[in-house]
């Protein structure tokens, strides 16, 4: 299968020829995309630095993250703890570099997941049309008449209760058939337009069978918008996540975000502010990274979606 | 009656004991400690090394006015208000305010904190007739709520019978004391001979009856209407001192005053408010706007929340009774059958680090405001006169297992054939069941354990109701790993023993399945729980098992305790002067005496 | 117009039939088959071990039945308004939702109204000076409330506000016909909180539009004869761009009425997304199934009330 690089499906017009040697042409068309979108490379750097800091959290975290320290308990930001630590002394900033592991693991998982889900659904739909098309898209209605939290609670409540059940990745499961409902719409939309085009017609004409038509001609054609359409949705992902844990929909025992700020941040934030004030800023970055980047993403790959988040 | 006699001899003791150890400038306790115990508890000329910030504990009841509404505020909501069939100990709360109870637990007064000593409760006269046999006089003029369907039906012995049926039948307690429920459970039939009397019957003379019956979660009084005239589970008809008038699920309750209540005269006031709020920062808030009268702050809080408004009430808290623990799986070829390793375990906990930890002792001593700390034994350090400290030369050679010694834990360990030490579960429930600090001592634990390298836990966090109670917590060892829990705050220690280390006790811990008992504490438990007649020998039962106890280290209990202190707004009268024996039944016992005095309580 | 309406509400009720499906499907066929059904979570600890009394609840629940006729019983009691009763407490589920869907919508709509109210003003004014100090300001606002948690924001200000200023939410919680003023007093602040992350996106739409709608030719004819700015941007622009703001209002009511099961939380109000979360914790199935469900039919009447109102607006759709 031939998936069009990211260059190859932006070489629109302002990016350098083709004709140069590969990481000069990836340098450039980095150089021209901090030029013209400086948001949406802050953004970049932003995902990035928090995909290595979860990557490397064991290498770079001062401390381990559940290092206690009872003599140092509720200290406020010092040489030491250059965030201070909390109420059993664990030190805050070794807790956020680690917790970035779960945010990540969950949005990276959950929008793999989802969007893989929904190119497929999306795609389906689209091919089968009629009464099938028609069955499918009502489920999707259903599916997402119920909002969104409210699904989350409900399975992952119920999730938290069995035993030996990995909350990460139930998170990412119930996440991501959400996101599945969602993003199939937009899907099938772009796969019903491919399926119009008259190479495709010509290709079922010659006797082309479903799976050819799907993976040779439908799915090239939309895998940018798939991705789109991904990368847009980590920010809210991750959000979700935090929110998540913050409600004790979380993992135990592994930091994460959401966690840090509902349990020691909203219980001792009084005496120690930075509780609840740095997972809360970490929240806030990472998605607003995720954000900015897949925006700036959209804009470049499919400027036809400009506005849709 | 010989039994009332009983206690107040043994709060005597305990009393001259405090004494000797304040002559001796502290003991094992050491100085800080000395200070406090002459402190609010001894009584009599000890006043001068009383911190000058404690508010002395008076008797304001003469000049006390009736009427006003207590403002108070609550973190839990109940699932179910039914206390002798809901799953939940949130249901005994409820109860100690509304159902009625055969005794009560005398208060403490003053300078003297409640002994469980106990009194008239429903039942107006009491007598053993045999050292098995209680009969018991109901009052003549005990009446159910006046509201349909009960309409102040006087209450009779065949409705303390109903209730005992019920017990039997579904209270989480039964196992405790209900015989027909586990044959080493002491109460083998209630009976009702005429409308008045009460016929209790066990099967060994059992020294903790009277507080037992004094106990809402055992055997709380419910109307016969209850079985089928109204939903127990949503409604409520007692005959306490308060009325559950409106109850909002997640919203609020409001008890008010019942006066058809049997001793509704001596009630101040006119009812206590108490809304649900989850979120302690917003409690906190309105406290100290005065729209919360009183509230347990949290120790990290009381010193700047006392300096901020210096006009706050300020108490020394009791002892606690409660004493929850650490326990082992004891399967076949678990190594936690081997006492060399749970002796370990415990050498591993640095008792005086954890209890300064979570009781705030080192800003209390800082501020000038020094508490005494108590490391618990086998048994909670608050149960007085039974408690023998682990540091004192009374506890004898075996109070080194509670001592933080890891070169020593290590050499254990070594011995009992693991020098590369050991790998394992650590199991502790996560949710708010236990309130929210408790998943940060377990996590303490952890560190603790893993700190020299001797254990290597892997965290496991269960549910609740569906995992950690039928697996671990009544699990009676049979499961791997280690668990940290909550144990039940009994009246009196010898169900306490019994509960946890008796291999048929109700939440045994100790004897995989009942079967491998340790029959020197078994035997110890029993012979002191039917020590009616002679309290000292009962006395010296429980020191001999704690220094037995030490060594076996069935249960490694939690490192201990300090006295806490409590806030609360001055225009609440004898808040300070009464003291509960127990905060289940604190409603019907010292909160009656409560007043509301408008002339402080300023805008 | 008929048709379209007449057409639009038998869509709505074919998505509640499947909602109602999806639903029984979740709690009442797969998690009993992965895990526990409503008797074993009632018989507990004690019950697990007795297989006469675990049948005899199931009879008693109506769960030996075959799963069609379970669905079309509980199906019926939905249509006779009958939500069921909670495994816990054995209290009627319609009693306990009246009060807290009340609580829940008025959250919903007044964090609606104050995300209008907020993003309006905001948009038109970076529309109007586009590419000056406030354009850059509001929209680096509307970024940054796109991307921190509003639950951070009321955690901060619950204790930031009790710590600086003494103030906290009032205690007791009051319905508006008991005592309007403490209703106003607990209500306000977790509502306009639930508006913040919605006025993100708003802001930017509001903007967009308006830019688009000042550079039609009507807004310079209006401006040539004469009339003040002002006027032009309140009578002749403003209008016209927020059409297309009733369509993004409505697609972010999923976000806002899912939001207050958070805010309820973390404010102690008494409404559906706190009662489903304690639910869950018990896995107490037919509040679980019964607060889906309202959740749903509120979305699902929203999504209605967008699509006609957009049909009214708009007078170039005529499906």
């Amino acid at each position: 299968m031939a998936y069009p690089s990211i260059a190859e499906t932006v070489d629109a017009g302002w990016l350098p020829a083709r004709e140069r040697p590969r990481p000069v042409r990836a340098l450039l068309w980095l150089l021209s995309f901090a030029r013209k979108k400086p948001l949406g490379f802050l953004g970049m750097i932003i995902v990035l630095s928090l995909v290595a800091t979860a990557l490397l959290a064991d290498a770079i975290a001062p401390y381990p993250p559940d290092k206690i320290d009872l003599r140092n308990s509720l200290e406020g930001p010092s040489r030491e703890h250059l965030l201070g630590t909390d109420r059993n002394g664990k030190d805050t900033l070794s807790r956020l570099i680690h917790g970035a592991r779960i945010s990540m693991y969950v949005g990276f998982g959950a929008v793999a997941l989802g969007s893989t889900g929904a190119a497929l659904l999306g795609i389906t739909s689209a091919y089968l049309g009629g009464w099938g098309d028609k069955l499918i898209q009502r489920f999707v209605d259903a599916w997402q008449a119920m909002p969104g939290l409210i699904i989350l609670i409900t399975l992952l409540g119920i999730a938290r209760r069995m035993p030996d059940i990995d909350m990460v990745l139930a998170m990412v499961v119930a996440i991501g058939i959400l996101i599945i409902a969602g993003q199939s719409r937009v899907i099938r939309s772009a796969a019903l337009a491919t399926m119009a085009t008259p190479y495709v017609e010509a290709a079922r004409a010659l006797g082309a069978g479903g799976p050819r038509i799907i993976f040779v001609h439908v799915l090239p054609n939309v895998l940018p918008l798939v991705l789109v359409t991904a990368t847009i949705s980590l920010g809210g992902v991750i959000l979700a996540e935090a929110s998540l844990s913050f409600l004790g929909f979380g993992p135990d025992g592994e930091p994460s975000w959401g966690q840090m700020l509902s349990l020691d941040g909203r219980e001792y934030m009084s005496k120690q502010p930075g509780l609840a004030i740095f997972p809360g800023l970490a929240i806030g970055l990472a998605v607003f990274g995720f954000n900015m980047f897949g925006d700036a993403l959209r804009d470049v790959l499919d400027p036809r979606l400009r506005g849709r988040r | 009656m010989q039994e009332d006699n009983y206690w107040i001899r043994l709060q005597r003791r305990a009393v001259s004991r405090r004494r000797f150890l304040q002559a001796t400038a502290g003991g094992a306790v050491g100085l800080a400690g000395a200070t406090l115990l002459g402190c609010g508890e001894g009584g009599g000329g000890e006043e001068e090394v009383t911190p000058s910030v404690l508010t002395p504990r008076v008797n304001t009841s003469d000049r006390a006015t009736r009427g006003g509404i207590y403002q108070g505020v609550t973190t839990a909501d109940v699932t179910n208000l039914d206390p002798l069939a809901s799953p939940s100990f949130t249901a005994h709360v409820v109860a100690g305010w509304i159902y009625p109870r055969l005794l009560h637990y005398k208060p403490g007064e003053g300078d003297n904190p409640a002994t469980g000593e106990v009194e008239p409760g429903l039942a107006a006269e009491y007598e053993f007739v045999e050292p098995t046999r209680l009969v018991l006089k109901l009052r003549p003029n005990a009446v159910w709520d006046a509201r349909p369907p009960t309409n102040k039906r006087p209450i009779t012995a065949d409705d303390v019978v109903f209730s005992w049926k019920k017990f039997e039948a579904s209270s989480i307690s039964r196992r405790d004391f209900a015989n027909s429920a586990n044959p080493a459970a002491p109460v083998t039939s209630i009976e009702a001979p005429d409308k008045s009397t009460v016929v209790i019957r066990t099967k060994e003379p059992f020294a903790p009856l009277l507080r037992s019956l004094a106990f809402s979660p055992y055997l709380s009084i419910m109307p016969q209407e209850s079985d089928g005239q109204f939903d127990p589970r949503n409604d409520t008809r007692g005959a306490g001192p308060w009325i559950l008038q409106n109850y909002e699920r997640s919203v609020k309750f409001e008890y008010r005053k019942n006066p058809d209540w049997w001793n509704a005269d001596k009630v101040f006031l006119d009812g206590f408010d108490y809304p649900i709020v989850p979120e302690y920062q917003s409690i906190l808030a309105q406290f100290r706007a005065k729209q919360v009268w009183s509230y347990a702050i949290r120790q990290e809080d009381i010193i700047d929340v006392k300096r901020e408004l210096p006009e706050l009430n300020l108490f020394l808290s009791d002892f606690d009774r409660a004493c929850w623990g650490i326990y082992f799986g004891l399967q076949e070829g678990s190594p936690f059958r081997d006492p060399r390793v749970r002796q370990a375990v415990s050498m591993l906990i640095d008792r005086d680090a954890w209890i300064a930890n979570f009781y705030n002792t080192p800003a209390f001593e800082a501020a000038g405001w020094p508490v005494e700390v108590r490391w618990h034994s086998n048994i909670s350090s608050g149960f007085e006169g039974f408690w023998m400290d682990p540091r004192s030369d009374e506890f004898g050679d075996n109070g080194k297992y509670f001592k933080y010694d890891p070169a020593e834990a290590k050499k254990l360990l070594e011995a009992a054939g693991y020098p590369n030490g050991i790998q394992t579960d650590i199991i502790f429930i996560s949710t708010p069941q236990y309130g929210t600090t408790f998943p940060r001592h377990a996590e303490v634990f952890k560190g603790f354990l893993e700190d020299g390298g001797m254990f290597r836990l892997n965290q496991v966090n269960p549910d609740y109701a569906t995992e950690y109670l039928p697996k671990y917590y009544f699990g009676q060892g049979d499961f791997q790993g280690i668990v940290v829990g909550a144990f039940t705050t009994y009246p009196d220690v010898g169900q306490y023993m019994m509960a946890y280390y008796h291999s048929q006790g109700a939440r045994q811990k100790t004897a995989l399945g009942g079967r491998n008992g340790d029959s020197r504490s078994d035997r110890l438990i029993e012979q002191q729980m039917t020590e009616v007649e002679d309290e000292e020998r009962r006395i010296e039962l429980v020191k001999e098992w704690q220094r037995y106890m030490a060594e076996q280290m069935l249960i490694v209990p939690y490192p201990g305790q300090s006295q806490g202190f409590s806030v609360n707004w001055p225009w609440v009268g004898n808040i300070g002067y009464y003291r509960a024996y127990h905060a289940y039944t604190a409603p019907s016992e010292t909160l009656i005496y409560w007043w509301y005095d408008q002339s402080k309580h300023t805008a | 117009m008929g048709r379209y309406v007449v057409q639009r509400l038998m869509l709505a009720v074919v998505t509640l039939f499947l909602v109602t499906i999806i639903v029984f499907t979740l709690l009442r066929v797969v998690v009993p088959l992965a895990y526990a059904d409503a008797v074993d979570i009632i018989a507990g600890e004690y019950g697990r071990n007795d297989p006469d009394l675990m049948q005899k609840l199931r009879e008693e629940y109506g769960l030996t039945e075959s799963l069609p006729k379970q669905y079309l019983s509980w199906i019926g009691d939905l249509l006779r308004g009958d939500l069921g009763h909670s495994l816990f407490n054995g209290r009627a589920i319609t009693t306990e939702m009246k009060s807290r869907l009340a609580v829940s919508v008025e959250l919903g709509l007044v964090g609606l109204i104050s995300s209008v109210l907020i993003s309006v003003p905001l948009g038109v004014v970076a529309a109007v000076l586009q590419d000056r100090w406030p354009d850059y300001t509001f929209r680096t606002t509307a970024i940054l409330l796109d991307s921190v948690p509003s639950f951070w924001i009321a955690i901060l200000i619950i204790v930031l506000g009790s710590v600086w200023f003494n103030w906290a939410p009032p205690l007791e919680f009051a319905q508006i016909w008991e005592d309007p003023v403490a209703h106003v007093k607990i209500m306000l602040m977790p509502a306009l909180i639930i508006g913040l992350t919605p006025s993100a996106g708003l802001i930017r739409i509001v903007r967009t539009q308006m830019l688009e709608v000042l550079r039609q030719d009507y807004i310079r004819t209006a401006q040539a004869k004469g009339l003040s700015d002002q006027a032009v941007v309140l009578r002749h622009a403003l209008r016209n761009a927020l059409l297309p703001v009733v369509t993004v209002l409505g697609l972010s009511l999923p976000t806002l009425i899912a939001g207050t099961a958070i805010f309820e939380s973390i404010f102690g109000l008494p409404g559906m997304g706190r009662y489903l979360v304690s639910s869950v914790g018990n896995l107490d199935y037919p509040v679980i199934m019964s607060t889906n469900l309202i959740f749903a039919v509120l979305i699902v009447m929203s999504n209605l009330l967008v699509d006609l109102s957009y049909a009214y607006l708009d007078p170039r759709i005529r499906y």
